[in-house]
């Protein structure tokens, strides 16, 4: 009857959580380690934009130098285009090559010294351009030509078209020059041959865009991704991005949880704190307080990058598609309602108490610091197992795949809200992914329960999940 | 209020660690649990306080079940405890706060015992100052052979703000003995009516000793429950109505300890004289513990032997300067249960 008695200590009690709960938070805001990831973390979120963003430009003015040859402007006294064809080439298809007032209004006052040419065009002086027709002598023309002067003589043969630069023996214009005018040439002589054969400008961009191939797939699937509001590409987007977040938000706690949890077996102080409070409450106090830490790092990271997207919108005068490709893309939680948000939020909370409890239990069977180690990486390891599973899914987008990677742990925490807000999958899947979810985080913390003090007190210095659940057994 | 411990059994693996253990306290005082390394003291107190659990057994205090619930508990364990780079008056508080206490109380108590413990200089900043200060006022004096001051150093006065930059020394850092005195405030911050101090004065210099000890007198007029486990046996003595001796985690000597000391009986006999009395000493079959310059300490089997070799001094004409038959020690009723199997380990 007695033993009953001593057996009734309601072991889930949550007695004290909120006291643990708030030492925690605040002593790990106290923390200058945790101080300085803070400010770094919200600097880096803050600073990705605006670096990626200048990176990007730097690369994509790289990659269109080395298409024109590396020549923002051509400096060329007189340049002869030769056609020696029957399709007609007029001064007004060669604009990439001048700019007169129509065309060039805006970035000639911009232009410093107030010349009449584009930013955009190689920067010939319209004047100095002569269109030549077939029945020019152009050995006379080639004859003349001075030590600043280039012509284009455009032919055609029964194998095709061809358009050749030429320069005098003693020309002074840099080879580079005179290949960026012959592929401006060729670029508007393209688009004039199409369009001799009457088909519309509209049929020209189509031909010049070329073809492309996709691989086989099923009439299912192919119905399915017709079907689908959320392409292929934003759905790999908004998987890829949840499972960064959800990794970062675990990564960033694991290490301290199952660190707090070492130091209070190690120094002795869980002798103190257990005449105080139970160890399910302890467990579930750190966690949270952890978890408080980690959502204030992120939301100062998250305004951050917002800040910076909209300071780099005003300065660089870049459009809203430029500005979501830089910085952390958080468009999941902007692009769907209030619900699929909050689907979004508790999945991450959801996460991050799982693996929480899970690193707490593993961070009770260390006692060196070299355990601490192996505790970490055998949480990693759930959690990148999650990581990668949003990756494939997002990869494959296969219907069945988000289904089975929805519902079954780990890889539902990473995946489910996801896959349902981009209609992978039905809400009674996602309902039931929660429910396996929940269950899962009751388990754990039930186990936690059980067996967080006998873990505390073992000496046992192998912490895996066999140490933890044969000290449940016992 | 009582505390009632009954049959208390603990087994990991195969090994049994503490085997059927019981004892009672009926009123307020001083229980000692004693014993060799390993012998399952800490276990049993773990057990006491619900922080193990026990295979078999029951601890009830007030008849109920014993957890922290039910009964304001103060516990100081053996092995010491603080985290290491959190600010001391925050740890101090948060430990109150789990116990329940408002945190106008809890400064309050933090206050009182620090100045009682001596340890205001760890927690408060302007305590830290005011410490500096008079170390580099001491430091500036001037003395002549006869100790009298004879010039002050001009140090330049401290700013205002000298004691808000006083940095506190973190817990790391502090010496062992004061790490012991914030952990031993930390467990009477809630005002416990029951106190397990496991070793509370090992590591503790004789001031600091004497600190502990008289407080502890202190909870003890005041009619606290205190279970104490510790080596030093002259210290449980001082303190300790009740004991129970554990040896290989069992019991081995439980109860009063008037009545364990009365039922091994007087047989320590302490003797002054002004001469060599060996030769009476062997005609009774006393056995002579030590003997220096005269005084002897003789181990007799009880009050008739001692009375015996007293009748033989007297009659043989020796002046006996003292005489004084006692019980044994403490410390000696533990070496005899438990001192030669150690011995043999």
């Amino acid at each position: 009857m007695t033993e009953k008695m001593n057996k009734r200590e309601n072991i889930y009690s949550l007695k004290g959580f909120s006291k643990v709960f708030r030492f925690t938070a605040s002593q790990t805001m106290k923390n200058k380690t945790y101080r300085a990831t803070f400010i770094i973390f919200v600097l880096v979120m803050t600073c990705m934009g605006p670096i990626q963003y200048a990176s990007s430009r730097a690369g994509m003015d790289a990659v269109e130098s080395t298409i024109d040859g590396g020549v923002d402007k051509v400096d060329v006294d007189n340049l002869y285009i030769v056609n020696n064809t029957d399709i007609g080439l007029a001064m007004e298809d060669l604009k990439e090559l001048y700019a007169d007032d129509t065309t060039s209004d805006k970035n000639a006052e911009d232009s410093a010294d107030g010349e009449e040419y584009s930013a955009d065009t190689l920067g010939i002086d319209k004047k100095n351009i002569a269109i030549l027709n077939a029945d020019e002598d152009v050995e006379s023309i080639l004859g003349k030509l001075g030590k600043r002067d280039g012509a284009v003589i455009i032919t055609a043969d029964d194998k095709g078209y061809h358009i050749k630069g030429i320069i005098a023996d003693d020309s002074k214009i840099e080879t580079e020059e005179i290949e960026a005018v012959t592929e401006t040439v060729r670029g508007a002589y393209d688009i004039k041959r199409f369009e001799s054969t009457d088909i519309s400008e509209g049929d020209v961009s189509m031909i010049l865009g070329g073809v492309s191939t996709d691989g086989t797939i099923d009439e299912k699937e192919f119905l399915n991704e017709e079907n689908r509001e959320i392409s292929e590409d934003r759905f790999f987007m908004y998987m890829a991005g949840f499972g960064v977040l959800m990794f970062i938000v675990i990564s960033m706690s694991t290490s301290f949880i199952i660190g707090s949890v070492t130091e209070e077996k190690q120094s002795k102080l869980v002798e103190s704190l257990l005449v105080s409070v139970r160890p399910m409450a302890l467990l579930l106090g750190k966690v949270c307080g952890m978890m408080t830490y980690v959502v204030l790092v992120l939301a100062c990271g998250v305004i951050g990058s917002k800040v910076s997207q909209t300071v780099m919108k005003a300065m660089f005068d870049i459009n809203d598609e430029e500005v979501l490709s830089t910085g952390f893309d958080l468009s999941m939680f902007t692009d769907f309602g209030g619900f699929e948000t909050l689907l979004l939020l508790f999945s991450i909370v959801l996460g991050f108490l799982t693996f929480g409890i899970l690193s707490g239990l593993f961070g009770s069977s260390c006692n060196k610091t070299e355990d601490i180690q192996n505790a970490t990486g055998s949480v990693m390891i759930f959690s990148m197992l999650g990581y990668f599973s949003s990756f494939f899914v997002a990869g494959t987008d296969n219907d069945v795949i988000s289904l089975v990677a929805g519902i079954l742990p780990p890889f539902s925490f990473f995946t489910a809200p996801v896959a349902y807000i981009s209609d992978r999958i039905s809400l009674p899947i996602l309902a039931l992914s929660y429910l396996i979810q929940i269950t899962v985080l009751i388990l754990l913390l039930r186990l936690s329960a059980k067996v967080y003090r006998n873990l505390l007190f073992s000496d046992s210095s192998t912490p895996k999940f066999r140490t933890i659940l044969k000290s449940a057994k016992e | 209020m009582s505390l009632v411990v009954n049959n208390l059994y603990k087994k990991y693996g195969e090994k049994v660690v503490v085997d059927d253990i019981s004892f009672k306290m009926e009123k307020p005082g001083v229980y000692a649990l004693l014993g060799t390394n390993g012998a399952g003291k800490t276990t049993s107190i773990r057990m006491i306080l619900g922080m193990l659990e026990k295979d078999k057994g029951e601890v009830l205090w007030d008849g109920k079940p014993l957890n922290f619930d039910n009964c304001n508990i103060g516990y100081l364990a053996e092995e010491r405890g603080l985290y290491p780079k959190y600010a001391l008056i925050d740890q101090i508080r948060y430990f109150g706060e789990l116990r329940g206490i408002d945190r106008k109380t809890i400064d309050e108590r933090i206050k009182y015992w620090a100045e009682r413990l001596k340890v205001e200089e760890y927690l408060y900043q302007e305590k830290a100052a005011e410490l500096i200060e008079k170390q580099e006022r001491e430091n500036s004096l001037k003395y002549d052979e006869n100790g009298n001051v004879i010039a002050e150093d001009n140090k330049p006065k401290k700013t205002r703000n000298f004691k808000k930059k006083v940095k506190l020394q973190s817990p790391d850092q502090l010496s062992k003995g004061n790490q012991q005195k914030i952990q031993f405030l930390i467990a009477m911050i809630s005002d416990p009516e029951l106190i397990v101090l496991d070793e509370p004065f090992s590591g503790l210099d004789p001031v600091n000793t004497d600190i502990l000890k008289e407080v502890v007198r202190e909870q003890i007029a005041a009619g606290k429950y205190i279970i104490m486990s510790s080596h030093q046996m002259e210290v449980v003595e001082e303190f300790c109505t009740d004991i129970t001796i554990l040896h290989r985690s069992k019991a081995v000597v439980s109860g009063n300890l008037n009545e364990i000391k009365k039922s091994y009986g007087r047989v320590n006999l302490s003797l002054k004289v002004e001469q060599d009395i060996s030769e009476y000493i062997n005609r009774v079959g006393a056995q002579i513990i030590s003997e220096k310059e005269y005084e002897y300490n003789i181990r007799v089997t009880g009050d008739e032997q001692a009375n015996r070799l007293l009748k033989e001094l007297v009659t043989a004409g020796v002046p006996v300067i003292r005489f004084d038959l006692s019980e044994l020690s403490l410390h000696e009723i533990f070496v005899r249960e438990v001192g030669d199997e150690v011995v043999e380990q």
